[in-house]
């Protein structure tokens, strides 16, 4: 199964998650290294590729950026169909955007199954004065539906590479599993879902090989 | 072609000459004579030598009479405002200069005889289109009366054929006389020699006198009434000629299918953007009472260009209903002093809230969270909004909770902050800025809707316009999953504001607002900007994120007045396209009456065309839901078919 990781793989990654929670400061904190405090509401969608190599391994992660207003919910599907993780994210600060993440993650998981990688993330770590959602109910709740979970602040660079590449790692082990590293794993089947609760035990496979 | 008659006019014979004909459309280099009225001349060369066999040349001229007039008016020094009222009727979309200009550096228009292949009589007008062997159109008039444009195809059929293509009635070949094709219908004709017989007489003479009559059909009965005649032999014998002179215009019919232009758009009439409504035109339509004289030719002088900055202040406030049009100076003041205090009537309701009362309010707290939030992320790079303590962004924040409670069923939705700005850095008073941004949602609220249903269908009536205008792209959405149109979501969610500077989004939205020239307009400036963008688009096997990424990368790159060019362009395409299609027309509003004549007439038979133009909204609909997710598309549907 290892022996095709020399070949260079395409994940798509979406980010959700409510309005104002830092969505577009992840993505270009990430993929630019810049933070602007005042940037603009993203309105539809943007997209971004970043090109990364995990012990050897190319992969190319496909980043969309969505607008997070709960009024552009109904546009959801269209991102997140065929996407290989997804990024929920939460202001710390904002109970309520924390709740959002359940929704998506609900949605999610009804709609395409296990087969994705969930990463959620509690951004804006730089305002733990302000702190809202208690840190224990968060982690208990992501290991509860099959998730990891971070903790980031965009604004001072913490934890923000940790997490892309931690979910792509995810998606990695779990691309490799399936046995479809060669290919892009848009096409989802359900015998796969013998992977469901246990992403972990893959990744070994899968930096031997490089 | 350029100076055919020159100098040389003694060599050339009159043939035909009509006053009043109107010049619709012609080559590019013509185009500030489109609309406007001329003589139309045919000339024949007469040969040096007499003896020569060969058929003398002949051509087409048509004489701009109103130009000539214009330069007349142009060279005595009129003013310029004169002159657009002067050639508002003819040629609205030329300014002075350019029509001077243009009379400087050409002459008439000359179409060769010879190079007319084929020709389009419209049934319902005197509409009259000519076109080359390529299908290209060479030019095309109205005729004052349909006598005139009868004694013109009575003058030219001295020397042609007209065939009319079995296809589309309304369209001629133009057999050239000496072809051996028009020979040996001549021949036939001869054969059947039945000048003895008054029914086959006047039949024969319609098709000599009204060709663009069906003839085809006059075939057909002049083939039933031979096969009836049973006691006359000599018809069954001229029944073979006859038969075979009919199966060799068909064999030559096919031979120029070429000229049967079923879904051909007439074509692309550049409209040149005019210079923006000046003070001094606004002020001269306002009369003692401060009321506007004309309201109409305003909103058209705005559409064709805009507003001068100096006065958008005023005039933005009559677009957006602050003020009727027809109000006089005194209502308007009596205006603003009322909506002040609604205003503050309004806005009193949130100020007046105690810490514990929002607290217990949560719809509302939300929501002025979100407005918050938002409007610190609302054109902050210009200069007006920027830096911290902004009291402009104050004021957005009060004029968008006013709002929510003027408003409370529609709530705030992402978008809206970005329609405000730019009416409140114009205006700089948060009454008046409020309550033009209630007049601009009254016209665009519907896009923010939680069901998210005047969005698709907008972005469906977008794919129907691109298929009509551009199948080919059409097709390349549907086959690249990108039939949805989603990548424009932005561009009709917030009327291309995100897409361009601050002054081009101005420009725009006044323009929009005039509701000129059709319903929807704005949509078929997304239209333009696909079309002008469609080599890139369809580039590369692009699917829908590339093309996503590609629509988000246009931003700044708008040439916005090239894109309302020829918007107004390809609506005039679509009003005048003879396969209009009801789903089309009912987007742009366009009455039935004002579309093509051709459409409208019973008897075409159109039936044959209907199955490739009528765009296939099942196929619409399929991708859209197959866009979003292949394999439990049932369980999706429920999202978007609430």
């Amino acid at each position: 199964m290892a022996n095709s990781s020399i070949a260079a793989v395409s994940f798509k990654v979406v980010l959700l998650g409510k309005g104002c929670v830092g969505k577009t400061s992840l993505v270009l904190r990430y993929v630019e290294d810049k933070f602007n405090g005042k940037h603009i509401t993203t309105i539809q969608a943007s997209f971004l590729n970043k090109k990364i190599n995990i012990d050897g391994q190319r992969l190319t992660l496909a980043i969309w950026d969505t607008a997070g207003q709960e009024k552009f919910h109904a546009l959801g599907p269209i991102y997140y169909r065929s996407a290989n993780g997804a990024v929920l994210v939460y202001d710390i600060t904002d109970v309520d955007s924390f709740q959002k993440v359940k929704t998506w993650v609900k949605e999610l998981r009804k709609m395409l199954g296990r087969d994705m990688c969930l990463a959620i993330v509690g951004n804006k770590m730089d305002l733990e004065e302000e702190r809202q959602v208690p840190v224990e109910e968060a982690e208990e709740y992501a290991s509860k539906v099959g998730a990891t979970h971070w903790f980031t602040s965009a604004k001072l660079n913490q934890g923000v590479e940790e997490m892309f590449v931690g979910l792509a790692r995810d998606m990695l082990a779990k691309n490799a599993l399936a046995g479809t590293l060669s290919r892009q794993s848009s096409i989802r089947r359900n015998m796969l879902v013998v992977t469901d609760d246990e992403p972990a035990p893959a990744k070994g496979c899968c930096s031997s090989g490089a | 072609m350029d100076d055919i008659v020159g100098d040389k006019n003694a060599k050339f014979k009159e043939l035909y000459n009509q006053d009043g004909v109107f010049l619709r459309q012609a080559g590019e280099m013509y185009t500030p004579m489109f609309g406007c009225t001329g003589s139309l001349y045919l000339w024949e060369h007469i040969s040096d030598a007499e003896s020569k066999p060969e058929v003398p040349s002949r051509f087409l001229e048509w004489r701009p009479q109103d130009f000539v007039e214009l330069k007349t008016a142009l060279d005595e020094g009129s003013e310029e405002w004169t002159l657009i009222e002067s050639v508002k009727k003819r040629c609205r979309t030329s300014s002075g200069n350019m029509v001077k200009d243009f009379l400087n550096s050409i002459g008439n228009l000359n179409v060769c005889f010879s190079n007319i292949k084929s020709l389009r009589c419209s049934k319902h007008d005197v509409l009259t289109t000519f076109y080359d062997g390529s299908c290209e159109l060479l030019a095309s008039f109205v005729f004052p009366t349909s006598e005139s444009r009868e004694h013109f195809l009575g003058t030219i059929q001295a020397f042609v054929r007209l065939q009319p293509t079995r296809r589309d009635k309304s369209l001629f070949i133009v057999y050239d006389a000496a072809s051996p094709g028009f020979k040996d219908l001549e021949k036939s004709f001869a054969a059947l020699d039945l000048k003895t017989d008054s029914s086959f007489w006047s039949l024969l003479k319609n098709i000599k006198s009204n060709p663009y009559e069906k003839s085809m059909e006059a075939f057909a009965k002049v083939t039933g009434y031979v096969y009836n005649s049973v006691d006359d032999e000599e018809h069954y014998m001229a029944q073979d000629d006859l038969q075979r002179s009919i199966s060799e215009i068909g064999d030559d019919a096919s031979a120029y299918a070429v000229y049967d232009i079923p879904n051909c758009l007439p074509m692309r009439v550049d409209y040149p953007r005019c210079n923006p409504l000046t003070r001094e035109q606004w002020r001269a339509q306002l009369n003692g009472e401060g009321q506007l004289e004309d309201v109409e030719s305003i909103k058209t002088l705005i559409f064709r260009g805009g507003i001068s900055p100096d006065i958008r202040r005023v005039v933005w406030k009559f677009l957006l209903g602050y003020y009727p049009w027809d109000s006089t100076e005194k209502e308007r003041h009596a205006l603003d002093i009322s909506k002040m205090e609604s205003y503050y009537k309004i806005k009193m309701q949130w100020t007046t809230f105690s810490k514990e009362q929002e607290d217990n309010f949560s719809d509302f707290s939300q929501r002025k969270s979100l407005i918050e939030k938002d409007v610190n992320r609302t054109d902050r790079v210009l200069d007006f909004y920027a830096g911290e303590n902004n009291y402009n962004i104050f004021s957005l924040n009060n004029i968008l909770l006013t709002y929510l409670l003027y408003n409370f069923d529609l709530g705030y939705v992402q978008g809206m902050s970005y329609l405000l700005s730019p009416i409140y850095m114009l205006l700089r008073c948060e009454v008046e800025a409020f309550w033009c941004f209630v007049g601009f949602m009254k016209q665009v609220m519907s896009n923010f809707d939680y069901d998210q249903n005047a969005m698709k269908e907008q972005l469906k009536s977008m794919y129907l316009l691109v298929n009509f205008i551009d199948p080919q792209l059409s097709k390349y959405f549907e086959d690249h999953e990108c039939a949805n149109m989603y990548f424009c979501f932005r561009w009709l969610l917030v009327w291309y504001k995100r897409e361009l500077q601050q002054d081009e989004v101005a420009r725009l939205w006044e323009v929009l607002w005039t509701g000129y020239p059709c319903k929807n307009f704005h949509l078929l400036i997304g239209v333009a900007i696909l079309e002008h963008e469609r080599d890139a688009l369809m580039g590369d096997n692009n699917g829908f994120t590339e093309i996503l990424k590609f629509i988000n990368e246009l931003t700044g790159k708008l040439d916005i007045n090239l894109m309302i060019n020829h918007a107004e362009g390809i609506y005039h395409q679509i009003k005048d396209a003879d396969h209009l299609t009801d789903a089309v027309r009912n987007i742009l509003g366009i009455p039935v009456a004002e579309a093509s004549g051709l459409q409208s007439k019973p008897e075409d038979d159109r039936s044959p065309r209907k199955g490739v133009s009528e765009p296939d909204e099942i196929e619409f609909e399929k991708s859209i839901y197959s866009n979003f997710l292949s394999s439990s598309t049932g369980r999706l549907v429920f999202l978007f078919r609430p």
